[in-house]
């Protein structure tokens, strides 16, 4: 019966506060479903092509992520990007190459600031692809909050 | 994956504590089950964020057959996939990938203006979307009465199409499961290739096709990656990825192309590069939509 309480008391020290860290960290921003509407209105007069919900988690340090848009020759593109989910700012970059290649060139950048906004990529711009790259500075609030950026493509053949 | 590390420790340190000397086979199940899971993910490489999201986007069945359609001959409906083929596939894989055949060969069909072939083909999509649990996607409103209502206007049924691949792609990320469009893709990826080569008017070194049918080929190695990062790995998912990873290490042979960079230049691609392409990726949609 001692032993049993021992191994009560120290499992409550051991397991409660895993739990309350748990809960006092994460706070989701990410509610796509709900925006995704007001992306797709913008696509017009474009035809859809593609969707990316990129999920992001802020941490104590600066990181990026980058996803890459095939793109072909015979096609004109429209991106339209939703950043309401976003617990806190960030930057986004569009390039002509991946990360690393020597003739990498920024051809677009904005924050998320302004929620919702347009990008549509010029012919020469890039050639077969386009990457875009998120910049996300460290957590302001200290905490591992997440959120997401919504990408909606489209296209006109 | 360090949050599963965290959480099969403190796991195991709360069932230490609690357990006390009586064994907790529940629990030792659920520790147990976390151990497999944790195992798994370190035996597929997979981190926490690749298992979440994919760093790529893929084009449709549409975008593809749109593309090579501009250089193709006479419709010639030999090319496509038997329609009475689409209750024979057995393996959640083979109809995936057919999933993504039939795809290519509705729009196929509708850019060839087959109104009657164009319907049969989105009731096959319909039927297989069905058997791998995504009937979701017919249910988001009237497709099927739309694309009848609009046999006839092409670009109406153009939407219509890009309707449905919009909620194919909305369904897969609501239900996590990212995973599944990337084998759909794979086979819309090779049924389209299979057309636009077989239906080509010319395809011979410095055609107009030709740059087109390069760009496709650049798609290959997120079209390998994401068959990689399939959760299951399977002996019959291992046949099908083998065949693209020979397809592509052809490619990327070939003088004059980098995959890395994704440079390549068109004067070193030869009638028999063209042909070898050809006949690869006819091997390739042989095997998916062969039944056994």
């Amino acid at each position: 019966m001692k032993q049993l309480s021992i191994n009560l008391i120290a499992c409550l020290i051991l397991f409660l506060p895993a739990v309350s860290i748990g809960q006092s960290t994460i706070v989701d921003a990410c509610d796509w479903e709900n925006v995704k509407k007001d992306a797709k209105k913008d696509l017009k007069p474009y035809q859809y092509y593609a969707f990316k919900i990129t999920k992001i988690t802020f941490s104590n340090t600066s990181f990026e992520k980058e996803v890459e848009v095939p793109l072909f020759m015979d096609a004109d593109y429209r991106f339209v990007f939703n950043t309401m989910g976003l617990p806190q700012e960030i930057k986004v970059q569009i390039f002509n190459k991946p990360k690393g290649n020597p003739d990498r060139k920024m051809i677009y950048e904005t924050t998320s600031e302004n929620n919702q906004f347009i990008f549509d990529p010029q012919k020469g711009d890039a050639k077969n692809r386009i990457y875009i790259n998120y910049v996300v500075p460290a957590s302001k609030s200290g905490n591992a909050d997440k959120g997401c950026v919504l990408f909606y493509s489209g296209s006109k053949f | 994956m360090k949050n599963l590390r965290l959480l099969t420790f403190i796991l195991t340190l709360f069932l230490v504590a609690c357990g006390g000397n009586d064994e907790n086979t529940e629990a030792s199940k659920i520790q147990e089950e976390l151990k497999k899971d944790l195992e798994m993910q370190e035996e597929s490489g997979l981190s926490e964020d690749e298992e979440e999201e994919f760093d790529f986007v893929m084009p449709s069945a549409l975008q593809i057959t749109s593309i090579f359609s501009r250089y193709g001959a006479e419709f010639n409906k030999e090319y496509t996939n038997n329609l009475t083929n689409v209750n024979n596939y057995l393996s959640k894989e083979s109809k995936l990938l057919n999933l993504g055949v039939y795809a290519s060969d509705l729009c196929y069909c509708v850019l060839n203006n087959q109104s009657q072939l164009s319907i049969e083909f989105l009731k096959a999509v319909k039927k297989i979307s069905e058997d791998v649990g995504m009937a979701a996607i017919f249910n988001s409103g009237p497709i099927f009465e739309r694309f009848e209502s609009n046999i006839g206007n092409r670009d109406s049924i153009m939407y219509i199409m890009a309707d449905l691949q919009e909620q194919t792609d909305l369904y897969v990320k609501k239900s996590d499961q990212e995973h599944l469009a990337m084998m759909i893709f794979a086979g819309a990826w090779a049924e389209g290739m299979y057309i636009g080569l077989q239906d080509a008017k010319n395809l011979e070194s410095g055609d107009e096709i030709v740059p087109r049918v390069v760009e496709q080929m650049t798609l290959l190695g997120n079209l390998i990656k994401g068959l990689e990062l399939q959760p299951s790995q399977s002996e019959e998912l291992e046949k099908f990825r083998s065949k693209y990873v020979d397809l592509k290490a052809y490619f990327e042979n070939i003088e004059g192309v980098d995959l890395e960079t994704f440079e390549y230049d068109l004067s070193k691609i030869t009638d028999e590069h063209l042909n070898t392409i050809k006949a690869k990726v006819g091997e390739i949609r042989s095997e998916i939509v062969k039944v056994n």
